[in-house]
């Protein structure tokens, strides 16, 4: 198991909330922590979590909710986003 | 001026060019089928709305525009599920409106009340909800854009009933300009070098090719570089079955050369594909002593499985022109390659009276031109079509890749007859899958649709019977369908032409007068129960280690040095997961 932690940013649009959690169960990553702000029209969250898979396997595919505009690693990589 | 929202949405589909929209009327989407009455395009009433769903995907892969499809909410809706995750799956670009009850409504449990947004968030790039109709300009506008651009996907639009009855002043939407990504020149040079002193490279075509309309650069890349060049499922027709270069299909029913190549190769160029189970087996035994180039849109399919040496995201078509170089050290590995080929060639002498599945269709594609699109259900029937159809052309082959869905043929081929009217259209079915779409029979009869039909009867769900003959120890579970319908009364009763044949000396008139038959008709052809697919790779087993299964007709060995019986042996015990 890889524990990390990530930070995302995204519209608040339609089940966006739903679409990341999915996507972290799915993808087959344990949710250990989570915090959520709203800043303006966008959410922030922190994400922490365990899995074997490792961090890029999922940040690419947070990256690629349409609704998602960063994911950011604890290590402070930012991850660019690709259309 | 203002105008209801079911009225803008009939304008907004006119506007982004459609032609068809695939469908099926229920309450919450009366509006906009009162709307529809005045539309410029056509709706075709399938009898199923997973009909519809299915249908809108053989259009979007005949013709490569985004294919429509609609529903009412609630049970409309979860019978589109299906054809939305089957258009997910590969890719397909498609649009699926559906109808919501009232906004008020919503979170009520009303009357055909269920949370379709939820239910797909699995099996959509992405999935919008509208509940006010002055969000349709940009909902609509960004639905369209989604579903083709990058990696296509399907898109689908839930729209409350009320948002389709008020009206609104349209304020038009505007999108941003797409930019088209482009591989780094850095890394572009990386990949020319390795290509430069590879001795032994393979490129593996996948659909994206298909998807991004970059058949035209592979086809030039594989004339100037002369590589071994393999295909998935979903990439057949990108480069000719003609082509000296092609060794054919690679995976669980690829061919041995194809196979064979990818596991000796020291450079594989994989293009537009996904490292899928089904073309790899086991895949850490998968070209395993081979550099990897990965060409790609999707920057989520880069690694996923397998660790690239270097990966080129980007327009495909781009990468490949700055890839290519004529290859001068391969002459050695080029022979070897088409060696293979020669003597792994399919033969069609099968003894008996009975019909060869496999041989009618090689005669089929012989008879047939580069247009026709042949469009499969899932089964032995399908892995037939994939080996013995030589496909010329990239969209002529409908095939459900990812989802392996039973019922996708005939829906597919209606599709592909409103995406390419002047086309054939032939569905090749099992006596399984057609009874999962049958009632699509209904919709060639009523708009006097063309589609040809070849039922492959084998009176058993054939390709789960044979992987319980191979890997269940002959324990045959729920696979008889001896009590099959008369298909050729049911094909009648709707109003539909119809033949049986069950001897190999009837095939070729047969087809003729199929081809020839200016209306729908459904061929029904009776073949061997016992008949499998070969070769095969067991699952969880490497590719090169396929089975044969001939033994005594050819007697060709595996990698293992044993024929396909001999290694049946030695999977006693083993499931099939
Ligand atoms: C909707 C659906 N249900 C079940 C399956 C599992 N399945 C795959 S092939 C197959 C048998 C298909 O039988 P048939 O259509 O007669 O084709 P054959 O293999 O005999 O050519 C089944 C049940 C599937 N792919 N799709």
């Amino acid at each position: 198991m890889i524990n990390f932690t990530i930070y995302i940013e995204a519209k608040i649009q339609d089940a966006i909330v739903e679409r990341i959690l999915r996507t972290v169960r799915h993808r087959g990553y344990q949710l250990r922590g989570m915090e959520l702000a709203v800043h303006g029209a966008a959410y922030s969250m922190t994400l922490t979590l365990a899995g074997t898979r490792g961090e890029p396997y999922l940040v690419k595919q947070l990256e690629k909710l349409v609704d998602v505009e960063s994911v950011t690693s604890q290590s402070e990589v930012k991850y660019a986003k690709t259309a | 001026m203002k105008v209801s929202g079911a009225r803008y949405i009939v304008n907004h589909l006119a506007e982004q060019g459609v032609e068809v929209v695939f469908g099926y009327p229920g309450g919450a989407i009366m509006p906009l089928y009162d709307a529809l009455i005045e539309a410029p395009f056509k709706h075709v009433l399938t009898r199923h709305e997973q009909g519809a769903a299915l249908a809108a995907d053989g259009y979007a892969r005949a013709s490569g525009r985004v294919g429509v499809c609609m529903a009412t909410s609630g049970p409309g809706a979860t019978n589109l599920v299906t054809g939305i995750a089957n258009a997910f799956l590969d890719s397909i670009p498609m649009v699926a409106i559906t109808g919501q009850v009232a906004s008020p409504l919503i979170g009520t449990d009303a009357f055909q009340e269920v949370d379709v947004l939820g239910i797909t968030l699995p099996v959509v790039k992405h999935n919008f909800l509208v509940t006010e109709p002055s969000e349709l300009p940009r909902v609509l506008s960004e639905a369209f854009r989604l579903a083709g651009e990058g990696r296509p996907g399907p898109v689908l639009v839930d729209i409350a009933k009320d948002a389709m009855i008020n009206e609104f002043e349209v304020v038009p939407h505007h999108l941003p300009e797409d930019r088209a990504e482009i591989a780094s020149q850095s890394t572009l040079e990386r990949a020319r070098q390795l290509l430069a002193e590879a001795k032994k490279p393979v490129l593996y075509c996948g659909g994206g090719i298909v998807l991004s309309e970059s058949t035209e650069a592979v086809r030039r890349f594989v004339d100037i570089t002369q590589i071994p060049t393999v295909s998935t499922l979903k990439a057949l027709g990108v480069v000719p079955a003609s082509h000296p270069m092609w060794l054919g299909m690679l995976g669980m029913h690829g061919t041995k050369q194809a196979n064979f190549a990818v596991h000796d190769c020291d450079l594989l160029i994989c293009v537009g594909a996904r490292f899928d189970d089904r073309a790899t087996g086991k895949l850490a035994e998968f070209a395993a002593n081979a550099s990897i180039i990965h060409l790609d849109i999707d920057p989520a399919e880069i690694n996923k499985l397998k660790q690239t040496t270097i990966s080129l995201i980007g327009d495909l078509a781009d990468s490949l022109s700055r890839l290519q170089m004529p290859l001068h050290n391969i002459d050695e590995w080029r022979e070897e390659c088409l060696e293979n080929k020669m003597q792994h060639a399919w033969r069609y002498d099968a003894p008996g009276k009975g019909i060869y599945a496999p041989k009618l269709l090689n005669q089929l594609s012989q008879m047939c031109d580069s247009q026709t699109h042949i469009s499969c259900d899932v089964g032995q029937h399908q892995m037939w079509v994939a080996q013995h159809y030589r496909f010329s052309q990239p969209r002529q082959h409908l095939t459900s890749g990812g989802l392996g869905t039973m019922g996708y043929g005939l829906p597919a081929a209606i599709g592909a007859k409103y995406a390419n009217p002047e086309a054939h259209s032939i569905v090749v079915s099992g006596d399984g899958s057609i009874m999962m779409n049958i009632q699509e029979l209904a919709t060639l009869k009523r708009y006097g649709i063309p589609v040809k039909i070849i039922l492959f009867d084998n009176q058993v769900l054939g390709m789960v019977r044979q992987w319980q003959e191979l890997f269940f120890a002959e324990r045959y579970s729920e696979i008889d369908l001896s009590d099959n319908p008369e298909f050729t009364q049911v094909a009648q009763a709707f109003g539909i032409k119809a033949r049986y044949i069950d001897r190999a000396d009837q095939v070729e008139e047969a087809l003729e007068a199929l081809l020839a038959e200016p209306e729908a008709m459904l061929l029904h052809v009776k073949i061997d129960a016992k008949e499998n697919v070969w070769p095969l790779v067991p699952p969880g087993k490497a590719n090169a280690a396929m089975l044969d299964g001939k033994k005594g007709l050819d007697g060709e060995k595996g990698l293992d040095g044993k024929n396909g019986l001999d290694a049946k042996k030695g999977l006693d015990g083993e499931n099939a997961a």
